[in-house]
């Protein structure tokens, strides 16, 4: 890829951006700080969906499990062995965890490394299914995984979760793993890797007549998926500094399941934009489950309001554009150019 | 001696003599055995012998489910024959994964198109590319020059299989906005980018007009002279079948019938009568 001018323009732009953010206590309050680094998170968390469901075609529901690997392992990591050793109460942390003491950066590739290796053991078995029974199958490890949490109370605390991660996710450092996590998923799958992927999901068939190790690479694309899944849930657990199994059920698969599908499958941009809108949509959305007063009628608050009115969103879009936001389109400085009425070819 | 060649039961006359084998088998790229292939009680192919010569156009035909897709998906590796064997280069590739035939050396196509129509021209040629490949995938992410530079590579081939074709003009369309026969030749054009030696042809001219059918031999033609192919198709369009094969294979109910040049097999009682039916048998006075 040689340097020309829509790569000098992107590069430019995340620099000037990554200027804006470090600046950003100036102009943005605690709240909204918090809601900005979320959004990189589900960034992250959508675009590892998005290249095992939108690139490969693989309809896998077990991203909450790579993400709780990732949340747990880098938090292991991070936390210093006499805070560990006070907050396991029930039963007493285990050598080598306990001694498990990593700077920041290597927790969360810690985190996304185990995920990665998850992803292998379970991948080899179940990808071998399609469609509809994956999504099942995977449906199925994500909650094991979660069951195993719950009940390695030696390693993970089991139900208590773990509490006082230190708050490392700074809105720069979130910032610059959305960047990593970016810059390799569109190299890949702008690369000919990228085409090879969107073959094996338009038709595998045709994939493995071209010569194409198709199990060989959904297994890449699903390990990949993961690694950054975990990376995701390990910056999802600095940020919250409390992560317990609870958190990681099946409703977080599908709240990733929604930015993917909202910003559009096989878009990476797509990914950017539905998990930006739909984070702030839920949390703009919050209102709507407090007591409301419409002058006539009063509706009291009802928790689980936002769900409600999510499904509903979700099917809409489902209904009357299921390819999202941008389809399997990307947001170009070419399709930015023409949208301004001054394109140039 | 130049028939010979084709003649699988000739050969088999004459393979105690070693030395002849050994000439055989060099010449010869794609040799199938007694293939038999049975689904539950149905056997779709039964004791197929083929023999192909390098360099060569040869044709399956036979009428609707006489075993000539499935002898394509043996051949291909998707299916493996109970009985017999495939030697495809001098090696047995029974078993083997569709994925490895591809590899030694042998592509196909497929009767209803199978092209990723969301993706380009470009792009689906470009996934024919990817098994020569030299830079595996962890490349990408790193940006290293040299795997832009196969990257660079790998598009310039896409782009002059795409010329080839005839499809120079649409090379950044989706595959699925173009017409069908240009849809079958990006499948060929995809097909040549796996760098074959073998090229199996399922019905190339199905859906295509006369005179598309007529440029379509011109051009099964040119590309087996221009990238040294052996070619072999399965073909219901006879004017297709007979201009441009030079040996064909006629199979009805998943045997073999008859083989022969296109003149000995247009003349032979048995298959006009299983292809064109009793009557016209009758009508040329057979």
């Amino acid at each position: 890829m040689r340097p020309d001018r829509n790569t000098f323009l992107t590069i430019a732009t995340m620099l000037l951006f990554g200027l804006l953010l470090s600046q950003a206590e100036t102009f943005l309050g605690d709240y909204q700080i918090y809601i900005v680094k979320l959004i990189f998170i589900n960034a992250i968390l959508a675009l590892s969906l998005n290249l095992i469901y939108g690139f490969t075609g693989m309809f896998s529901l077990g991203h909450a499990g790579f993400i709780a690997i990732g949340a747990y392992v880098s938090a292991l990591c991070i936390l210093s062995p006499e805070q560990k050793e006070m907050m396991w109460i029930l039963e007493p942390i285990i050598w080598p965890f306990s001694e498990l003491f990593t700077p920041f950066w290597i927790s969360v590739l810690a985190g996304g490394a185990v995920a990665a290796l998850c992803a292998i053991v379970i991948a080899v078995p179940v990808l071998r299914l399609g469609d509809d029974y994956l999504g099942i199958a995977t449906l199925g490890f994500a909650e094991i995984i979660r069951v195993v949490i719950v009940n390695a109370t030696p390693v993970t605390n089991g139900s208590l979760g773990i509490k006082g991660i230190p708050s490392h996710a700074t809105l720069l450092s979130c910032y610059g793993w959305t960047l990593f996590t970016l810059v390799v998923l569109a190299r890949l799958v702008f690369s000919n890797f990228g085409n090879v992927l969107r073959c094996i999901r338009d038709n595998e068939i045709a994939a493995r007549v071209m010569g194409i190790n198709v199990f060989g690479y959904k297994v890449l694309s699903f390990c990949l998926g993961a690694f950054f899944a975990g990376v995701g849930g390990a910056l999802l657990g600095t940020h919250l500094s409390t992560i317990d199994p609870k958190m990681f059920n099946f409703l977080l698969t599908f709240n990733v399941l929604m930015f993917v599908v909202a910003g559009g499958l096989g878009s990476l941009t797509g990914s950017l934009l539905g998990a930006g809108i739909i984070t702030i949509l839920l949390e703009w959305l919050r209102a709507i489950e407090e007591p409301m007063d419409l002058g006539i009628i009063e509706l009291p608050g009802i928790p689980g309001m936002r769900m409600v009115v999510f499904s509903l969103v979700l099917l809409a879009i489902i209904l009357y554009r299921r390819e999202g936001i941008m389809g399997t389109r990307e947001l170009t400085w070419k399709s930015l150019g023409g949208l301004f009425g001054r394109g140039k070819k | 001696m130049e028939e010979s060649r084709w003649l699988v039961r000739e050969r088999k006359k004459v393979s105690d003599g070693t030395l002849r084998r050994d000439a055989d088998q060099t010449d010869t790229l794609l040799q199938a055995t007694n293939v038999t292939m049975r689904f539950g009680g149905v056997t779709a192919v039964s004791g197929l012998d083929l023999a192909l010569p390098k360099g060569r156009i040869a044709g399956i035909i036979g009428p609707n489910g006489a075993g000539k897709t499935t002898a394509f998906n043996i051949l291909s590796g998707f299916y493996t024959p109970q009985e017999g064997s495939v030697v495809f280069n001098g090696v047995d590739i029974r078993g083997r994964s569709p994925a490895d035939i591809c590899r030694m050396g042998m592509a196909r196509t497929f009767q209803n198109i199978r092209l990723s129509p969301q993706m380009t021209v470009l792009e689906n040629i470009m996934v024919g590319c990817h098994v020569r490949r030299r830079c595996p995938w962890w490349m990408a992410p790193l940006g290293l020059p040299a795997f832009y530079r196969e990257e660079e590579e790998i598009r310039e081939k896409g782009r002059k299989l795409a010329q080839r074709v005839h499809l120079a003009d649409n090379i950044a369309e989706q595959a699925g906005s173009l017409p069908y026969g240009a849809q079958r030749r990006l499948e060929i054009a995809r097909a040549l980018a796996t760098a074959p030696e073998l090229l199996l042809l399922d019905e190339p001219a199905a859906g295509m007009n006369p005179q598309e059918s007529l440029d379509l031999m011109h051009f099964i033609g040119h590309i087996r002279d221009e990238f040294g192919l052996t070619i072999l198709l399965i073909e219901h369009d006879m004017k297709v079948v007979m201009g441009v094969c030079q040996y064909i294979w006629v199979m009805e109910y998943g045997a073999l019938i008859a083989q022969g040049d296109p003149d000995t097999v247009r003349s032979n009682p048995d298959v006009i009568r299983a292809y064109l039916g009793e009557e016209a048998s009758l009508e040329k006075g057979l």
